[in-house]
């Protein structure tokens, strides 16, 4: 069990943010913020959080109206929600189990109530590993977020939290490749992934496929010295 | 002056949060003055969430009253509230434990 999680937490109060971020970073997690539901959608679509702090009360709307986006996102209810509110009434709370989340907060909340509740739901926050796919899964699909942080014409270094540990096709879709016209290319894993940093990965992808007039766009790139 | 002891471990986030409080100040002025109870409860609500958490307790109890009595239509209690909350941020000691 990893015992660094991602957690997105949802507050229109940024003091409130920034108290539970300072609490969880200094816990050992990666956190991610958001102060509404639009800017939380955005969020799921560059993270994939273990845990949602979800305030209810959020300016102008509801929290709970968000729970039905993340069930979207994660059908399989992989991210466990935790609601947080003033509200102390049995209403609430039943209409929040009911829902399906995984545990209330009533603020004020202190550093021992979140410990509490971090150190209880820990166990359940692990995603499930993809091992040995059987033969009818070769048609499986995953999307990841990352960054191209080396490129040359036969080759590209992709920084991502993913490990890869088989040579696979990649579709990469990237503004930055399309800018420098290179996104038709095939981009093939040549080599596993190799640890940077606890969770964060780089692997080495060959450019395949490109001609020599589809080369300049890399050979353009200004490239600065050490 | 009453000493407000706030932990170690938020001493970068505890100028922010004293800062908004300043502006909170402001805002509630503006809002009792025109008589805005629906603002002056959005205050009191966001206060009373994330006080008790930096060891503002008596600030968190402050405004926790001043939505109630908002939600409640007492607007005649409102104003002695505001004051309260006024006093309390300027009249205080920080001391980090």
């Amino acid at each position: 069990m990893r015992k660094s999680k991602t957690i997105l937490i949802i507050d229109d109060d940024p003091d409130m943010r920034a108290y539970l971020r300072k609490l969880l970073e200094g816990m050992g997690h990666e956190v991610h913020e958001a102060q509404d539901s639009h800017t939380a959608e955005k969020k799921l679509a560059e993270v994939f959080p273990h845990l949602i702090l979800l305030d209810i009360n959020l300016e102008n709307e509801n929290g709970f109206h968000f729970i039905s986006q993340v069930r979207m996102i994660d059908p399989h209810r992989r991210i466990k929600i935790i609601m947080i509110s003033s509200m102390s009434s049995k209403k609430a709370i039943e209409l929040s189990q009911k829902i399906g989340t995984h545990g209330y907060l009533i603020k004020p909340i202190n550093n021992n109530i979140l410990m509490t509740t971090m150190k209880k739901i820990m166990p359940e926050l692990d995603f499930p590993e993809a091992k040995n796919l059987d033969i009818s899964f070769n048609k499986l699909t995953a999307r990841c977020s990352g960054q191209v942080i080396k490129i040359s014409e036969i080759e590209l270094v992709l920084r991502s939290k993913i490990k890869f540990t088989e040579k696979m096709k990649l579709l990469i879709q990237s503004q930055f490749l399309k800018k420098i016209d290179i996104d038709r290319a095939q981009f093939i894993i040549h080599q596993m992934s190799k640890d940077v940093q606890p969770g964060i990965y780089d692997t080495y992808v060959s450019v395949v496929g490109l001609k020599e007039k589809d080369l300049k766009g890399i050979r353009s790139l200004k490239t600065k010295k050490a | 002056m009453p000493i407000i002891e706030v932990d170690e471990e938020l001493k970068d986030i505890l100028p922010s949060f004293l800062e908004n409080r300043k502006k909170d100040i402001i805002l509630l002025n503006e809002a009792i003055s025109i008589k805005d109870y629906s603002s002056i409860e959005k205050i009191g609500h966001r206060v009373a969430g994330s006080s008790g958490g930096y060891g503002f307790d008596e600030l968190g109890k402050i405004a926790k009253q001043i939505e109630l009595e908002c939600k409640s239509g007492h607007f005649e209690n409102v104003e002695p509230l505001i004051k309260r909350f006024v006093l309390y941020m300027t009249d205080i000691e920080i001391k980090f434990v």
